[in-house]
């Protein structure tokens, strides 16, 4: 062979060999490269995965992801958003060097606000990610001018999802363009997913713990206690109000039980605190039963230590059941003051008219059950509205807690004592031997409610008047017996108090007639159906008048004369006293100014006169009749003087520095008649007819007679004895020295036209 | 060293003194001479071949490496394109180095220990590099540079500084480089 031709051959055979190696080196570098990127592939979604699964923060995992996405593509640049609401917060969170040309890029991104047609406002906005391939061409790039002095070129965004909410964006620069290939799209979209999943995973923790932060706040804050107990009757939770209301009061609070305590164990601890019930057993067994019953329950408990809970059970669909545990003492407590405050006088703790009734109807029914019966007594108090008025509403319902006591002391255990309003109380009495015990009762009220009562520094003396009916015969329900028995009550009260009365079937008609009289002595005045007469005042030696008292006089146009003793009271109940004074006052002056002689007129006054403007009318009474003072002589009684001195006293003073003259009346028929002689300078002393009577009896009552005009001498005040009706009462009384006297023996009272011939009669020099 | 470097040794031998200067060069280095661009071979082969090029050619082993790097270039940029696409000069490239270049080199070459560059732009627009290499191959450095700056149609002066065959710790370079005047051969 031709060895030209050989070296060919073997050239041509080496040149074969050598693209062959060539070949077979450009096929094994492509498979290393495919390995390599593929291992790259594999090592980042095994960085990411085991970052995910350690449990890592959801910026950690995003800090991995962000590092190895950014490695295996090689980009240069890359950062992570976090989204809060749809807005983006940039994060500290980078890929790539921090130094260097790049530099600008951060803090451009970092210093502006992102508008939704940025990139990774856009990423957000739409959920998918972004890729631009080249910023300049973008059109819309915020960073342009900072991406490009950096050589930036291509950029891509890539959401995290949750739920498909965006709620993080990892954004990439490189300095090329960026033509994402399908492979790559896919492995960015594999690592995001596992991003998701953290991100997912850490708000499902966040609001579990909010949740569970909001049950414990809500749990912690309760005033009730709370446990919820599983299927299996075990402890699932319970709230620190729980433990406290079961712990010793006073005590530290014990460790609440944990989770998974039995109820047994729980009640059993319950039970050896001392705090449940005194018959555990039974606490065990109702506890358990209602715990187990799988039905809503309430019940109520009472603790050794007296609190009162509500327990309440309700069961949970899944079995199991909640507690609440509520320590209802303190409302119960006012609960029970409500009721009893309902029912009950708050003053004098009596029971109320509401209460009363109930009591009353009670008795009733069972009086007519037994065929029995039973007693009804009204009691007013006689003097309580003058208490009231003149020493104040203290003493008025100091007098009222007082009666109260007396009542209660009288009364038995059976009966019952209410206060009814005001001055009104009112008694039930059982017991079947009526109207006899009704009697004896009555009777020892009135004489323990004569006593007098010590009030603010006050003697004071009230007594009652009682109405009786007894039940059924009087009345067959409550109301007509009560009305009944009030029948009977003023009855005893316009019989002169201090008494009682039984209701008889004609009681009612005279209440009847008694309200017809009121009704009449209310337009009596109007009508002009008053008039006075008047009765002279002699002197005792010379007869001669001395002066006339006024006395008033009802003309019924179909009653014909009505007794004072019978309208004045009434008058003063009525609250008509003060008109009737008035007119009395002014006729009186009118009257006197026109007789014939400048005698004295004695005018009475009642006590209740002196709480209106009593030193005005008499000074308007004396201007308009033009009757100078001192013929005026103004009586009071000691009771005015009783009701209130103090101010009583002041208007009497002033009174006597208009020169008007100022008697008592009724002198010696009160109780310390003496001193109220010292508290005020009367004119006149006026000596009651009660010792005139006596005087042709009793030899001691001309004493006395003799005594108080040597004694009102001596006060320089003159006196008058009233009631002298015989020349014998006359000639005992005449002793050393002349005094007025007044009685039937002089005159009776007579209308006012015969003054005028009365005084010619008599004072005429013969 | 990686095969690939040996292998474009030999091309660019064979294509400069024939094929059987490389023969020649293997059987006077003792080298084995069988290489694949994938394999790795010990650093001491390339010495050896070295020194007997540097015999035989009748230079310094110093300007072997850079004639060896300046016309090993259009070979690379034939067989890695990718490494010159989007590069818009030689500081561009030169600058790519680390990040671009070896990174994909580590990936076809598992194993290879590639050089690390640090790089400083001069406000004149030199560049300043510094090579960290345990191989000492400065003068290939300058030999790539020179050819990448042909490549790119530029003409370039590389200032080396500190050499580690001087003691130095690193190699130091000052690289400047401008585009060619218009109508100039590439």
């Amino acid at each position: 062979m031709d060895h030209a031709a050989q070296i060919a051959r073997l050239e041509h055979r080496l040149a074969r060999e050598r693209n062959a190696r060539l070949q077979a080196e450009a096929i094994a570098e492509r498979g290393l490269r495919s390995a390599f990127i593929a291992q790259q592939q594999v090592d980042l979604l095994q960085t990411v995965s085991s970052a995910a699964a350690d449990g890592s923060a959801l910026t950690t995992v995003l800090e991995v992801a962000l590092c190895g996405i950014g490695a295996v593509y090689e980009w240069p640049l890359g950062h992570v958003f976090l989204v809060e609401d749809g807005v983006l917060h940039s994060t500290g969170i980078w890929h790539g060097s921090n130094q260097g040309q790049l530099q600008p890029m951060r803090a451009a991104t970092n210093r502006i606000l992102f508008d939704p047609e940025s990139l990774p406002g856009r990423v957000v906005r739409s959920g998918k990610p972004a890729w631009v391939r080249d910023i300049a061409l973008d059109g819309n790039f915020q960073r342009l001018a900072a991406a490009r002095g950096c050589g930036l070129r291509g950029a891509a965004a890539f959401p995290v999802l949750v739920y498909g909410r965006a709620v993080a964006v990892l954004e990439y620069f490189g300095p090329d363009v960026f033509e994402p290939d399908a492979e790559q799209q896919d492995l960015i979209q594999r690592v995001l997913l596992k991003i998701s999943m953290v991100a997912e995973r850490e708000e499902t923790q966040a609001s579990l713990a909010q949740a569970q932060a909001q049950l414990a706040a809500a749990l912690g804050n309760m005033s009730q206690g709370l446990c919820m107990f599983d299927r299996a009757q075990r402890l699932v939770l319970c709230n620190d109000r729980f433990v406290s209301i079961y712990a010793q009061p006073g005590g530290t609070q014990p460790a609440p039980p944990p989770p998974g305590t039995t109820l047994r164990a729980l009640l059993d601890t319950q039970c050896e605190s001392g705090i449940c019930p005194e018959d555990s057993a039974d606490f065990l067994n109702r506890r358990l039963a209602l715990s187990a019953a799988g039905e809503p329950a309430n019940d109520c408990l009472l603790l050794r230590d007296g609190r009162v809970l509500a327990i309440a059970y309700r069961p949970m669909p899944a079995g199991g059941w909640v507690e609440t545990h509520e320590d209802i003492t303190e409302q119960q407590r006012t609960q029970a003051r409500l009721a009893y405050l309902a029912h009950h006088d708050a003053l004098t703790t009596l029971p109320n008219r509401l209460l009363f009734h109930d009591r009353l109807s009670q008795a009733l029914t069972a009086a007519r059950r037994t065929d029995g019966a039973m007693a009804l007594l009204c009691l007013d108090l006689d003097r309580f509205k003058e208490v009231n008025d003149t020493l104040g509403h203290k003493a008025g319902d100091e007098l009222l807690q007082r009666v109260a006591q007396r009542l209660r002391r009288c009364a038995r255990e059976t009966d019952t004592v209410a206060r009814l309003g005001g001055d009104e109380f009112a008694i039930v009495q059982t017991g079947n031997a009526q109207p006899a015990a009704a009697t004896a009762f009555a009777q020892r009220l009135l004489e323990e409610l004569a006593l007098p009562y010590d009030l603010l520094g006050h003697r004071i003396f009230a007594g009652a008047s009682i109405g009786i009916a007894i039940g059924p015969q009087d009345g067959a329900d409550a109301d007509t017996l009560m009305r009944n028995a009030d029948l009977a009550m003023y009855r005893s009260k316009s019989s002169g108090r201090a008494c009682y009365s039984f209701f008889e079937p004609g009681l009612h008609a005279a209440m009847q007639a008694r309200l017809a009289l009121e009704t009449d002595l209310r337009a009596a005045l109007a009508q002009d159906q008053f008039d006075l007469y008047y009765q002279p005042i002699v002197d005792s030696r010379s007869r001669a008048v001395r002066g006339f008292e006024a006395l008033l006089r009802w003309h019924h146009p179909q009653r014909g004369m009505v007794s004072p003793g019978e309208f004045i009271p009434m008058a003063e109940e009525l609250g008509l006293i003060g008109a009737l004074g008035h007119w009395v006052l002014r006729r009186a002056c009118r009257d006197a100014a026109a007789w014939a002689d400048p005698v004295t007129v004695a005018v009475n006054l009642s006590s209740l006169q002196f709480r209106g403007d009593l030193v005005r009318e008499v000074a308007a009474a004396l201007h308009e009749s033009g009757l100078p003072p001192q013929r005026l002589e103004l009586e009071i009684t000691e009771s005015v003087l009783i009701a209130d001195a103090q101010s009583t006293l002041q208007i009497l003073r002033a009174l006597k520095e208009t020169g008007v003259r100022i008697a008592m009346d009724d002198f010696g028929t009160g109780y310390s008649s003496l001193s109220y002689l010292l508290q005020f300078p009367f004119d006149r002393v006026k000596i009651d007819r009660a010792f005139v009577a006596d005087l042709s009896e009793r030899a001691d009552s001309a004493t006395i007679v003799h005594a108080v005009v040597e004694l009102c001498h001596s006060l320089g005040m003159a006196t008058t004895a009233e009631g002298v009706e015989t020349e014998a009462q006359l000639a005992k009384i005449g002793g050393t020295r002349p005094i007025s006297v007044q009685g039937y023996l002089f005159g009776r009272p007579a209308p006012a036209a015969s003054v005028n011939a009365l005084l010619q009669l008599r004072n005429q020099p013969a | 060293m990686k095969g690939i470097i040996f292998n474009l040794a030999e091309e660019v031998v064979a294509a400069a003194h024939g094929p059987e200067t490389w023969d020649a060069l293997l059987e006077e280095s003792g080298a084995s001479g069988a290489y694949t661009s994938l394999g790795s071979y010990p650093d001491s082969e390339l010495i050896a071949i070295l020194t007997a090029a540097s015999a035989r050619l009748g230079m310094p082993v110093a300007d072997v490496l850079r004639w060896f790097g300046r016309s090993a270039m259009p070979l690379i940029a034939q067989r890695f394109p990718a490494f010159f696409t989007g590069v818009p000069n030689l500081q561009g490239f030169i600058l790519s180095l680390n990040t671009i270049i070896h990174a994909e080199v580590r990936k076809l070459y598992a194993g290879a220990t590639c050089p690390h560059f640090d790089f400083a732009l001069q406000n004149n627009g030199q560049l300043h590099m510094t090579y960290h290499s345990p191989r000492q191959l400065c003068a290939l450095v300058e030999g790539f540079v020179t050819g990448a700056a042909d490549h790119f149609g530029e003409t370039v002066t590389i200032d080396h500084g500190q050499c580690t065959r001087h003691g130095a710790p690193a190699c130091t370079f000052l690289v400047h480089s401008a585009a060619l005047p218009a109508g100039a051969p590439a």
